[in-house]
């Protein structure tokens, strides 16, 4: 049975937890926008979405600029983060949040990372966890 | 019976989800005068637990000035502060305040807050990219 017709009246109106998540234990290095990490879900529609990113960058140059950002299956940003990098080659914790309300079927959403300001080569994951987390927040 | 149609439905012991928001692109400027950037207004209900978020871009024209930026009540009092130090003049950086509370019941509102705390730059709150101000109901206090 499909998740939409499964409910019952007291489930439709409270959060549904987290229904997607993928994670990445690696380093990634980039200067034009590069795909971090990629992960899709379902929605039933009318229902709301917060996605939240987390993974530690740097760059191999100070006072470069990367900017990560969340990004439709086609690459189009939905939200953005721009983090001045004031030392070189020291991790900064980059985290972003973003709240949608999709139509019906399956969403792809990419955590992507480029270099906007600087020359040095810059990378994200640093071997530590980075993750992409989508969690249903309630009817929309 | 489709699924907005129960929206009413909200069991006590589960997270209603995302009850006000405020969501901008525009871009606010300020120096020492403390500044809304973006504000909300919702009805609290008794014995529920919020998460009030905001997040904008920021950044200050002058290298190394800093600037609070703070949640605070309708009256401007201050609930959560975070502050942000300009790492390279003119280039925005992210910022982003949470704070969890008990909200007496009836009209709140909440306001993302701005002040520049050192330096003589003039500050950017949203950099006419998104920028919000969030009240999420995560369950019974």
């Amino acid at each position: 049975m499909a998740v939409a017709t499964n409910l019952v009246p007291s489930e439709a109106g409270s959060s549904w937890g987290m229904v997607a998540y993928v994670q990445s234990v690696g380093n990634i290095s980039f200067t034009t926008e590069t795909t971090i990490l990629t992960l899709s879900y379902v929605s039933p529609g009318n229902r709301r979405y917060c996605i939240r990113t987390k993974a530690e960058i740097y760059s191999s140059a100070a006072n470069n600029v990367i900017t990560m950002k969340i990004t439709d299956n086609s690459n189009t940003k939905l939200e953005r983060a721009p983090i001045p990098m004031k030392v070189a080659n020291t991790a900064y914790d980059c985290q972003m949040v973003y709240y949608e309300t999709p139509s019906a079927g399956t969403i792809t959403r990419k955590l992507r990372g480029v270099r906007t300001t600087g020359a040095g080569t810059c990378n994200a994951g640093d071997g530590e966890i980075a993750f992409i987390a989508v969690y249903d927040m309630g009817p929309a | 019976m489709g699924i907005t149609s129960k929206k009413a439905n909200k069991p006590w012991n589960t997270a209603w989800g995302v009850v006000a928001e405020t969501v901008t692109t525009t871009d606010v400027t300020f120096t020492t005068s403390e500044t809304d950037i973006v504000s909300v207004t919702f009805t609290a209900v008794t014995g529920r637990n919020y998460l009030v978020e905001a997040k904008a871009e920021v950044y200050s024209t002058a290298l190394s000035d800093s600037a609070n930026f703070k949640i605070t009540d309708g009256s401007n009092t201050k609930l959560e502060r975070t502050y942000s130090t300009s790492v390279l003049a003119n280039t925005a950086q992210d910022l982003q305040v949470r704070l969890h509370e008990v909200i007496a019941a009836g009209s709140a509102t909440r306001k993302l807050r701005g002040v520049r705390t050192v330096g003589t730059g003039t500050w950017h709150a949203g950099n006419n990219e998104i920028a919000f101000i969030r009240v999420t109901d995560i369950g019974p206090a």
